[in-house]
């Protein structure tokens, strides 16, 4: 039992992609300088995870993406697929797409229009790496057609199918490919709301069935937040932060991760020093704000500039007026609007020059114009430091 | 109000206030709607007598028993012409050149266009900015001036061309050969089917190979069951259009074969109807034409399925995806050279003959020597001759009327056929397609016949000309304007009507304003062609109409001038380039 534990430990250590050092700059340089597609981008995919590649468009995600595919080459650093080196920009090392262990699903799926259901599905088996004859591939593809729900429409053309199940047909193929590593590049952001919800669960299961480590490429936080075992957050080509879903959230590293993932108010400091408890004690427009979280999650550097940031539902709001006096890390101030979304009431409060977003219970009697006191809680409250 | 009936009055007041237009209006509107309704019926007359009658009267001659006599002047019908026809060996002997012409100028364009297409849209070949345009060039040089070109490039005896290939490989060339038919056609059939496989290649998303190559498949398989497959449709429509173009083409295969009396069908009708012994053979010609005919009209209908079915491989597109070259690697340099010296063989080395000719005092090769003995002598003999004056005017007759009358036919075609404005009037614009399939010697011949037996005194006179030009370039020409028209919003034509315009203060008031660049366009295209077309002109030509173009044909083929016709030849390519360029032009402007 522990023997096998063991074992299973010790290929879970093995990563399925190393990236180190990949920089590529831009096709055509605009401008003079150092302007990078991506910029020095390292991170690991360890075997079976799922692991997500998050940012605004134009942030290098696709890029990097498509430098792990072979499709594109980078111009510096080095890509190993299970312990193989597939790139590396030194000794002009490069391993072609057809040649790697991926598989791909493109953001359109790339479906081929001329071909049936079933013969998309087999075209790995047929034409792919390892190649094979027989009545045992039309076998295989149907089995893997019947997985993901497509088997009665083997016989189909690939174009009568509907958005959700070329989608599916699409990761079909690819598992067909029998990857190492699972590519996915938006892959549900040409399907509507509803079916992306569906269809991303499809995927997170088929995933972990399969035991296949996947590189996901989403613009879109609240899939990749869903889906991922690790987030890498990207912006400009360069990583932001690399982390469990759940810490991205709680413990941004920077202004950027805070409000790109969810929404955060972001005040900035004009100066920071030691605090009691161990905190930070920073000096924002609204006032000085204690902050018991540091971004860094390590030393923190006293310096000038960096953010406070207080996610909207940590913003404790209670009616002001006459007798009230702000305490430590509370605040007076006006509402400006109220918006009543069903379960929670959406506050913008201006307090000194800055507006303040604040997400409380329903039900409180607040109105536009009211007097209120806010309250940080030092808790939940993070300075970050860029 | 007091016109409405009762009824209406006693209706519930909901919506009853959209109901009360102004009755006054009404008697006005019925009378103009009978106005366009004549003119509408007048319009489909026109285009029915104008497509309709010259085959109804091709095929009538083909059933007389005429060989020399005029079709109508013999009493009833037979199918004497037929027999003669296929009982003739002439039949197989000229059916075979026919094959093998258009065949091998298929395979010719084909290769060509293809390779082309791939290495310009979807490699990262060097010089693509300059190379794709210039495939295109050809499209502005007419196909006669493209045919004299060749005879000039490639003769055996001075050609320069011909004189190289001997000189390097020791092979001796004669353009005047079917495998030198062929290979002009086919390279002048390169810029049309390039222009409709590169969008296939440009369209095709890179996804689809990509995901191929992230499977695992290699390029070539790649290639082969992904990219192949998925351009075919646009391929085979291409394909079967150069065939139809090949079967017509009369230019290439009368300058190129008739010295060596090479006949394709084509050219077989005109020498049966202009022998160099002056005695016409019009059954034999109508019998000819009526094959030919029947021919290219099912090449075009297998050519309209083709084109229909290809909506089954429509493609999902993604959000916007980036077009991805593919890399050539160590093959980039020598690919460009190849294409490079194409280029430079097919489609510069004969426009310089043809100058060098036209400048030098008798046909020769180039050389450096020659340089200093360029004259302008063939130019002031072109313009000085007795009967240029006439030519001249009988040219820009042509082309200026004909042009004119097509673009105004165009506009009232496609303007009925998209906004539905009668019944049959898509019917009517899908008719005209039908013209697509007349060959030009066949057409030319049919107009002869017919005006031949009309009472209608045009025969001799330029408008015998116009007539058969209009009807040849009213198809391309209501197709030009139809694309512009459907690329209109509605909204901008639907926001003027509800205002309460009528149909035709909308035509000439936003219609006609929005389409002015594309009318601009189609007229300039067909008076480049109108300027260009060999086969009418010259079986409709008689003493009074003689256009350049014809004096080009005399001139290079009873003549014997080459300098002259050289000299002819340049000018009519000077006008044809300015005009293509400025329908470029204008594209390119409503681009940016």
């Amino acid at each position: 039992m522990t023997e096998s534990k063991g074992k299973v430990m010790a290929r879970e250590a093995k990563n399925s992609i190393t990236i180190s050092g990949l920089r590529k700059s831009y096709e055509q340089p605009s401008k003079a300088g150092s302007a990078y597609a991506i910029d020095d981008i390292s991170f690991e995919v360890p075997q079976g995870q799922f692991v997500t590649l998050l940012g605004p468009s134009g942030c290098g995600k696709t890029t990097t993406l498509r430098c792990v595919a072979g499709l594109e080459q980078a111009s510096e650093g080095r890509i190993e697929m299970g312990g193989e080196v597939m790139f590396d920009a030194r000794t002009k090392q490069h391993v072609r797409p057809e040649d790697r262990p991926i598989a791909m699903v493109p953001q359109s799926y790339g479906i081929w229009p001329h071909m049936r259901v079933i013969d998309n599905a087999a075209f790995p088996l047929r034409h792919g790496r390892n190649r094979r004859k027989g009545p045992e591939v039309r076998q295989r593809a149907l089995e893997m057609l019947e997985q993901v729900g497509l088997a009665a429409m083997a016989d189909r053309w690939a174009t009568q199918l509907s958005g959700g199940q070329q989608q599916r047909l699409a990761l079909a193929r690819a598992l067909l490919g029998d990857p190492q590593v699972l590519l996915l590049d938006e892959p549900l952001s040409n399907l509507d709301a509803k079916l992306r919800a569906k269809l991303r669960q499809e995927l997170r299961s088929f995933q972990e069935r399969f035991g296949v480590a996947a590189l996901y490429v989403t613009h879109d936080q609240s899939e990749a937040l869903a889906l991922s075992d690790t987030v890498i957050v990207m912006n400009q080509g360069r990583i932001e932060q690399i982390d469990r879903p759940e810490r991205l959230y709680d413990h941004p590293r920077s202004s950027f991760v805070a409000d790109f993932i969810g929404s955060a108010n972001l005040f900035p400091v004009r100066d920071a020093s030691s605090g009691p408890g161990g905190g930070v004690l920073t000096k924002t427009d609204i006032g000085p704000v204690l902050c018991a979280r540091t971004g860094q999650g390590e030393e923190v550097r006293y310096h000038d500039g960096g953010f406070v940031c207080v996610r909207p539902e940590d913003v404790g709001v209670r009616t002001g007026g006459t007798g009230a006096t702000p305490g430590d890390n509370e605040f007076a101030g006006v509402v400006e609007s109220a918006e009543y979304l069903g379960d929670r009431l959406e506050l913008v409060i201006r307090t000194g020059d800055v507006a303040v977003t604040a997400s409380t219970r329903a039900g409180q009697n607040l109105r536009p114009g009211g007097e209120v006191v806010i309250r940080l809680d030092p808790a939940s409250t993070s300075y970050l430091a860029s | 109000m007091e016109l409405t009936s009762t009824k209406e009055d006693d209706a519930p007041a909901a919506g009853a206030g959209g109901r009360d237009a102004p009755t006054p209006e009404r008697r006005p509107r019925t009378e103009r709607r009978a106005a366009g309704t004549l003119v509408n019926l007048a319009m489909i007359l026109l285009v029915g007598y104008l497509v309709l009658v010259p085959l109804a009267i091709l095929l009538y001659s083909s059933l007389k028993a005429s060989t020399t006599e005029l079709p109508f002047e013999v009493p009833g019908f037979s199918l004497d012409n037929f027999r003669a026809v296929l009982s003739s060996s002439r039949l197989g002997e000229v059916t075979l050149n026919t094959a093998i012409y258009v065949v091998g100028s298929l395979i010719v364009a084909l290769v060509l266009s293809v390779s082309l297409a791939y290495l310009f849209e979807r490699t990262d070949i060097p010089g693509r900015s300059f190379l794709a345009p210039l495939a295109l060039a050809p499209m502005a040089v007419p196909v006669t001036v493209m045919a004299i070109a060749w005879a000039l490039v490639a003769n055996p005896a001075n050609g320069p061309l011909a004189l190289l290939v001997r000189r390097v490989f020791g092979i001796t060339v004669d353009v005047y050969s079917l495998p030198g038919m062929i290979l002009v056609m086919g390279i002048f059939g390169v810029p049309s089917m390039y222009l409709m496989i590169a969008p296939a290649f440009a369209r095709l998303n890179p996804e689809l190979e990509e995901a191929a190559a992230t499977v695992g498949a290699p390029l070539w398989r790649r290639l082969r069951l992904i990219v192949f497959p998925l351009i075919t449709p646009a391929v085979s429509a291409a394909g079967m259009l150069l065939v139809v173009v090949a079967l017509e083409g009369f230019a290439i295969p009368a300058i190129l074969g008739l010295p060596k009396q090479i006949f394709v069908y084509s050219s077989f009708i005109q020498y049966s109807l202009q022998p160099p012994s002056g005695v016409a053979n019009y059954g034999q010609a109508s019998t000819y034409g009526v094959i030919v005919l029947a021919l290219s009209l099912v090449m075009l209908m297998v050519y309209r399925r083709r084109v229909r079915d290809t909506h089954r491989f429509r493609v999902v597109v993604g959000k916007g995806y980036r077009p991805h070259r593919v890399s050539l690697g160590r093959w980039r340099i020598p690919l460009f050279l190849v294409v490079s010296a194409y280029m430079f063989v097919a489609i510069v080395l004969p426009i310089v003959a043809l100058i060098w000719t036209s400048l030098s005092p008798y046909a020769r090769p180039f050389s450096w020597s020659g340089l200093s003995s360029m004259t302008l002598e063939s130019y002031r003999r072109v313009l000085s001759s007795s009967d240029i004056g006439e030519v001249l005017l009988n040219t820009g007759q042509v082309v200026l009327i004909t042009a004119t009358v097509t673009t105004a036919m165009s506009v009232w075609i496609a303007v009925a056929a998209t906004r539905n404005r009668f019944r049959g009037s898509t019917m009517l614009f899908e008719a005209t397609f039908l013209v697509f399939g007349i060959p030009s010697v066949v057409l030319g011949a049919a107009v002869l016949f017919l005006y031949l037996y009309l009472p209608v005194p045009i025969y001799g006179t330029v408008w015998i000309i116009i007539v058969a030009l209009t009807t040849r370039f009213l198809p391309r020409g209501s197709r030009m304007v139809h694309t512009a028209l459907l690329q209109l919003d509605d909204g901008l034509v639907e926001a003027a009507r509800v205002t309460g315009a009528s149909p035709m203060t909308v035509t000439r008031t936003i219609l006609l304003p929005l389409l002015r660049p594309a009318l601009w366009k189609c007229w300039l295209w067909v008076f480049a062609h109108a300027l260009g077309e060999l086969p009418i002109a010259l079986l409709l030509t008689g003493a009074d109409n003689r256009t350049l173009v014809v004096l080009l044909w005399d001139t290079f083929t009873s003549s014997v001038d080459y300098p002259e016709a050289g000299a002819l030849a340049v000018i009519i390519l000077a006008i044809s380039t300015l005009a293509v360029w400025l329908v470029n032009r204008h594209s390119a402007e409503k681009q940016a």
